[in-house]
Order: structure tokens, then sequence, then C-alpha cells
């Protein structure tokens, strides 16, 4: 009952920050000194083409005005037609929100199998070599460009050495599976499609890397600091005082405890994978939400740039909202109050 | 516990070995029907051919619908009959009368008639939107006269009359358009919904009579082409499948030529150009480019630059050469003229040559001896030719600084730069102006004729005597006496205007050798009907 007023009350609260982002995100597009109607007719149009089409688009309307105009048709489910490309802004994001799903949570999976992991050998071992690889690579995580990270692996095993697929989410001689989810990997599987899901994953394994070894970086620090912390805990000397195999105390003791910050941190980064996945979507032509807003963007399509906004702060309020409720699920002492 | 967790580790390897190790089965093409063209595609935003105007979207639209007329690869001057066999022009080149092939018919199996022609010019003055549609609606053919203008007296009779006179260069150069394409009339407005003409169907479907149809379109992904089984225009092409995948990146596109992934790479730099060439699987296809890299000067926000001399100086301080071979490395080419190379009314000779001392003396006649300060205003990205706008920037920097012209560069993106110019509020801008239709009109229009409201009028530059010989070369066929007059445009420009042209790009695509009979020009783009794989 308690947790589902406290979700209640936050689903409440996170409908005014939304309203918030949209009316900022609106005034901030429609103030900038680039005309929308200009970077869509290219730079030969002739003055009165450019007037007619602002006509069109209604951009000759008072801003005011234009906000009812938008904040009306989206109670009605409209998120407003792109003006690059004249579909509907929500089209355009069921079309690529899928693949930027399938990339994050492929990248997720990736950060937690290494991140996890490594933070407790690297707590296990501290200050022995075995902890300052892992926080080397740790380093490496954070602080690498991913452009950077994304070119050298891509040079290398897919140029150089031709062990991993080029960019792109599916070979060209690859008969792809039928639409379902948008996400190839899983409507292959869904669909049966062996030898395009093999393909499909086999296209996930380099960007998911890239995106996700920024993220391993972070939850390795972040388990193997916690981990230290809760290692020198009373309990854990008790649990090894009462004779139970190293390992179980590890994993059954002392990691489920140290696993709380870690959690903070996979929640907030997967929302932000979720927006924040331009440059390896940009590097391995990953038809992506981030590459959607980023060309949004550079070309004023001020409907897109909205969407896209509502979209990501949606997501990131979801986010927070699934880490504070797994939060007290792993500790009972967190109370939703 | 133990037992488990190895079962989970073994489970994980296994799924990782089937995973990793190749597979799939191939679509109907294989490797040799099939051409795989890697570019920064990112500007297509439609495959409605009567709303294209971008490079990407251009590319499909040539392949999967005809026009009246076409241009042969590597001659953008003489006009060639395709849907039209012949056609007559009145002697005040106002009256165009296409005869048209009889037979040809369209994809769906629809026989290709003149009511095609005329919907498929109304679709484009009256499709909303439209960013192509003013090389139509320039010549006086809009909404609302377009009924009178555009008449098809019998099934294979086209007639176009024009209020004024219209060069019948330029206006063929417009039909031979891809947005002049002629769609399959009947089909399109079996899909018409909510009076859009049409347009949302054809974006994932072609109506046309090309070589080729749409197979799909998955946006800022990949466009894929296949062969149209009905096309009767010429003979079948032996190029089965075309793909164009969007590779911003151009490292990458590199690589997957490199590792034949990709037959034809769009937009490698000059320096991977030059790399390339050493590599014995690839080939460089270099063409002129019906284009310009240049710098504006506003005649009235910058007062130094309304006396003509310090005009002078600016094209005098530049080192052209120097542009060219460190810069460029090969991926341009001189031009001072505002007409290209490739184009009726081309002007090979160059008056500027890089003389710091003599742009010194005739800074000091115009009065501006100790020199002045101007703020430039550019783009970020790639300049014509495949280099980087801030490298050419930071050039024109040097050579202008080195006569006592200081600048101050400011790069901003490219939307928010063109409203600046367009309002007519810049002091001085660097960038690259292209082709629309191949005809001297489409360059001296804007560069000469301030009344256009194009680039003369947005440097506040006006001749009334040059707009005038504008145009009246507008109205003319190609004959010496139109050359004339574009040969004292280009004088009155070199001498006058508000232009340094600073180079004519080359566009350089890399490619993989096993293709044969390679054909590309900048406004057709590529020749898939001649085109052979190995």
């Amino acid at each position: 009952m308690n947790l589902l007023r406290f979700v209640a009350r936050r689903a409440g609260l996170t409908i005014f920050v939304i309203a918030g982002v949209t009316l900022i995100t609106f005034v901030i597009s429609h103030v900038v000194p680039a005309d929308p109607v200009v970077a869509y007719l290219g730079e030969h149009a002739p003055p009165d083409l450019v007037e007619k089409v602002r006509h069109q688009i209604g951009l000759d309307k008072p801003l005011p005005v234009q906000y009812v105009i938008y904040v009306r048709d989206l109670f009605h489910g409209n998120l407003g037609i792109s003006i690059m490309d004249n579909r509907p802004v929500s089209r355009d994001l069921a079309q690529y929100l899928p693949a930027t799903v399938e990339l994050s949570t492929a990248a997720m999976l990736v950060a937690i199998a290494i991140g996890v992991p490594t933070g407790v050998v690297s707590a296990l071992y501290k200050d022995r070599w075995p902890d300052q690889v892992a926080r080397v690579f740790a380093l490496g995580g954070t602080s690498l460009p991913v452009f950077y990270v994304a070119l050298l692996l891509l040079g290398l095993l897919y140029s150089k050495l031709g062990i991993l697929p080029g960019p792109g989410q599916l070979g060209i001689y690859i008969q792809p599976p039928p639409h379902i989810t948008g996400m190839v990997a899983v409507d292959a599987l869904l669909s049966g499609s062996w030898g395009a899901l093999q393909d499909a994953l086999r296209h996930l394994i380099l960007p998911a890397f890239v995106l996700g070894y920024y993220s391993a970086g972070l939850i390795t620090r972040m388990t193997r600091g916690s981990l230290l912390e809760v290692l020198r805990q009373d309990y854990v000397r008790t649990a090894r005082a009462k004779g139970l195999a190293e390992g179980r105390v590890v994993l059954r003791h002392a990691l489920r405890n140290a696993l709380l910050p870690t959690v903070t941190v996979i929640g907030l980064t997967y929302g932000s994978l979720l927006s924040g996945a331009v440059l390896t979507e940009t590097i391995f032509s990953w038809p992506g939400v981030g590459r959607y807003a980023t060309n949004s963007v550079i070309s004023v399509d001020i409907p897109a740039v909205l969407g896209v906004t509502l979209v990501i702060a949606v997501i990131y309020s979801m986010a927070n909202l699934v880490v504070d409720v797994l939060y007290a699920y792993l500790d009972p002492q967190v109370r939703y109050s | 516990m133990g037992r488990r967790f190895l079962i989970g580790v073994l489970a994980c390897v296994l799924f990782t070995a089937w995973a990793a190790v190749p597979g799939g089965f191939a679509a109907n093409y294989g490797s040799q029907q099939t051409v795989v063209i890697v570019g920064d595609l990112s500007d297509a935003v439609t495959m409605d051919p009567n709303l294209e105007y971008e490079r990407s979207d251009t590319v499909p639209a040539h392949q999967m619908y005809s026009t009246l007329v076409t241009f042969a690869r590597g001659n953008l001057t003489q006009p060639q009959p395709l849907v039209a066999q012949s056609w007559d022009v009145s002697k005040d080149a106002r009256t165009y009368t296409f005869h048209l092939k009889h037979g040809v018919v369209f994809s769906s199996g629809n026989p290709l008639t003149a009511e095609d022609v005329v919907y498929s010019l109304q679709r484009v003055v009256n499709l909303p939107k439209d960013p192509a549609s003013w090389l139509i609606t320039q010549m006086g053919i809009d909404d609302k006269t377009i009924s009178t203008a555009i008449k098809a007296p019998d099934p294979y009779t086209v007639v176009i009359s024009l209020q004024k006179p219209f060069s019948p260069g330029a206006f063929l150069s417009i039909v031979a358009n891809a947005v002049a394409s002629i769609v399959d009339g009947k089909t399109v407005k079996a899909h018409v919904v909510n009076n859009d003409w049409g347009s949302a169907w054809l974006n994932d479907h072609s109506a046309g009579s090309g070589p080729y149809v749409l197979a799909k379109w998955e946006r800022q992904v990949s466009m894929e082409l296949e062969a149209n089984p009905k096309y009767n225009l010429g003979p079948a092409p032996s190029i089965k499948r075309i793909i164009l995948l969007n590779v911003m990146e151009n490292t990458v596109q590199r690589e997957m030529l490199g590792r034949g992934d990709a037959d034809i790479a769009w937009d490698l730099s000059a320096a991977q150009i030059a790399s390339l060439r050493r590599e014995p699987k690839f080939a460089v296809f270099q063409i002129p480019d019906l284009a310009m890299e240049y710098l504006g000067m506003d005649v009235k926000n910058v007062p130094a630059f309304a006396k003509p001399g310090v005009r002078q100086a600016v094209k005098y301080a530049i080192d052209y050469d120097g542009i060219i071979k460190d810069l460029l490395t090969g991926n341009g080419t001189p031009l001072q003229g505002v007409i290209p190379k490739g184009l009726f009314g081309y002007e090979p000779s160059l008056p500027f040559k890089h003389d710091p001392a003599k742009a010194k003396s005739l800074l000091a006649e115009a009065g501006f001896g100790s020199g002045f300060t101007a703020e430039l205003l550019t783009g970020t990205g790639t300049a014509a030719g495949g280099i980087s706008v801030g490298d050419l920037a930071a050039k024109v920097k040097n050579d202008l600084g080195a006569v006592g012209i200081r600048i101050n560069v400011r790069q901003i993106v490219s939307s928010e730069m063109l409203k600046t110019y367009r309002g007519q509020q810049a002091q001085m801008v660097m960038l690259s102006w292209f082709v629309d239709y191949p005809d001297a009109d489409d360059f001296a229009k804007p560069f000469g004729d301030y009344t256009q409201k194009s680039l003369a009028w947005r440097l506040n530059y006006a001749n009334d005597p040059l707009s005038k010989l504008v145009g009246q070369a507008a109205e003319m066929q190609n004959t010496p006496e139109r050359a004339a007059i574009y040969k004292k445009v280009n004088e009155t420009m070199a001498l006058d205007g508000p232009f340094a042209i600073l180079y004519q790009p080359v566009i350089s695509l890399g490619i993989s050798k096993r293709l044969q009979n390679f054909l590309y020009d900048p406004v057709n783009f590529f020749d898939f009907l001649s085109m052979t794989k190995q």
C-alpha cells in the first residue's frame, strides 16, 4: 500500500517535471538564432518560398499561440509533424527508439557483466596486481572518449582482423526478421530467424561493448568501493567466524549489501545510455534516437527536438522511480515516506 | 552453487561461440549483381521524386524515375531524348512541344502518357513544403497558372507555354532534373490520403519507369533499389540491386571499402583519397564538381568593402595555389569566374594571382592602408572538396592578415549562419554554392543579379547593368552571343563583384576495382545502367 502511494505521488510529480521540460525546450528551440524553414529548404530557396513554407508549417503564428497548439496536440497524443521528413514525430520515435533500447540494454548487460565481477575481484585483491589491472581498466572506461574506443576497436576487430562485422544492425545479404518490436535481435528471436539472430548479435557486440565500457568503469569503481566498506562490517566478520566458505561470505552476505549504491549507478546510467549514445550510434551507423536527436537539433526541427526531449524526460523519470523502488526492495531500512 | 555457476559460465561461452561464427542466409541477388555505396546520407528526407532536392534522395530518384529529357554522362550541355523522343522550341523560346515515345511503361505495367507528365508537374507546384518547387515556379508556372501553362493535347504530346521567354538550355536542364520526374498518375492517385498527392505512399514505394524500383527505404539507415523487370527505355542493367548505406563517419566508410563490404565510398577526405591511391585493389574516380567555395564581402555592413579597390585587394591577397595544393591536395581546381568548369559560359582565365604587395597598394589607394577588421561567418564541418571549414578559414585569415585585413572567424551551425546571411546582416561569409540545374543561368543569377534576392542581394551588392546582362542571357539559346554576355558577366564580377571565388571542388570517390565502366557526374550522379561488377 505504501509502495502504491509512493509510486502515485512520484508519478504526479513527474508530470510537473515533464511539463516544465516541454515549456523550457519549447522556448529555447524558438529563440535560438537559427531558422528552421531555411534549414529545411536549403540555402538556394528564394525568400517567397521560405515565407510560404513558414506559413504552411505554422511558424508565422505568435509564440504563445504555437505553444497552446503544441500542448493541445500533446493532450491528444500528437507530438506534431517533423519539419524535415514530414512524418509524425511519434512514428519517427517508434522507429528509432527500439534500436536505442536494444543497444543500451545490451550495453548495460555488458557493463554489469564486466563491472560487477571486476569490482569484486578488485576489492578482494585490494592493492595487489588484479586490483591494479582492474583499476586501470575502470579508469580507461571512464576517461577514454567513446569515439576513440569505437574507432580503435572497429579498426582492429573489423578492418584489420575481420573477426567482427562492420557498422549497422544486420549484414546486407541477411534476410531481416519481420518487424515485431523493432529490435532486430529480439524480432529475430521471436520469429525464430536463427541466421538473422546470429548476425544481429554479432553486429551488437562491438557497439554494446563500446557503449558499455564507460558504464562498466563506473560500476567497477562503485562495486569495489562499497564492497570494501561492507567487508569491514561486523556481520561479515561474524559470518566468517561461523566458518562459512569465503565465496559464500562474499557473494551472499557482503555483495548483496554492497550492490545498493551500484544499483543507483546502474539505473541512472541506463537513462543516460538511452539518450547519450549519439557518438556510438553515429560511428556504428546505428539508427537510434541519439542520432535522430542530433540531426533534429542541427536542422532545428522543433517538433522532433521537443518529441525527443519529452521521451527522454519520461525515461529519466522512470529510471529514477525504478531505482528508488528497487532500493527499498534491496534495503528494508529504506522507507517510502 | 559451484555446479550451477559452472553450467552458467559454460552456457555463456557456448552461446558466445555460436553467435561469433558468421552465418545467416543470402537474399535474392549475389555480390556480383549488388553494388553497395556508403556515404553520409543523413540529408535524405523523402523518396517522393517531385519533392527531391538533396543529393542523397536525388540519386535513387534518377534510378526509379524517368524524365522527358536527360544528359549523357560527361556532357551536360546537350540534352538527350529519354521519355520524349523529340521536342520543338518556338522561335520566341516560350512554347515547348514534347513528342513522347510510344510503349513506355511504368513498373506497374501502366503505359506512360502525356497525362502522367502533366500530373507530375502538377504535383511539383501543389505539394506543400516542396523544397524543389522553385525550379519550376521560377519559370512562371505555379498552382494557379499550371492548368493553362501545361497541356496534353493527345496521349503522346505535351505542350508547355511560358509567360516569358526562358533559355532553352536552362529550361531543358530543369526538365531533366529529378524534381520533374514522371510518376505513374494512375497508381499514385489510388494511394492519395488526406489530399497528400500520394506523397506518404511514395516514401515507401516507387511508381516510375526507370531501371530500378524501390525495395526498401529505412530512414537514416539505408535505401535499397532492385531492378525493374518492366523497364523498357533501354537494355536491362547488369547490376540488379543497389544499396546505399548511411555511414556518416568517413573513417568507417574507408574501412568498409577496405573489407569489401562497400564498393563505393562517397565522402572520403582528401587525405583518405591520397592514401587510397597507393592501394592496388581500389581506384579513385575524380570529376570537377559543379560547385565552388567562395568568400563573400558585404558592401554595406563593412564600409571598406564598399570600395571596389578593397574587394580587389582581397582577391589579390588570397593564396589560391596554397589552398589547392596544401589543403585540398588535389581535391580542387582553380576557378575565378562565377560559372564552373563543365558548363556553358565557363571562364578559364585566372585574373588574380597571390600578390600581397599589390593587395597592400590597392588598400592604400582606397584609403585603408592601415587595414581594417571584419568578421568572417562560416559553417561547421567540411567545406567543398572535403576539407575542414576551420582549416580553410584559418588559411584565409592568415592570407588576409598578411595584407592588414584582420579577420575574426565565427564558425556556427549553418542554419544560424544562413539566417544572418539571408537577412543581409553578415560582414563576410565563406561557404559553397552548388548546381541546381546544369546551365550557366543557375550560377549567373544568384551571383550577378541582385533582383533575384539571392547571393548578390544578401551581400547588399546591386549592379543594374550586370543584372540586365544576366537577365538577357537567361532568355537566350547557347549561341556565341550568349557566350559573349557571360564573358562580360565574369569580367565584371572579377573586377567589381563582392565575391572572391576560392576554388572549384573536385569530387573524389573511392571505388573498388571490381566495378567496371564506372560513370558519374555531379548532376545525375551514378550511371548504374553501364556499370558491371566482377
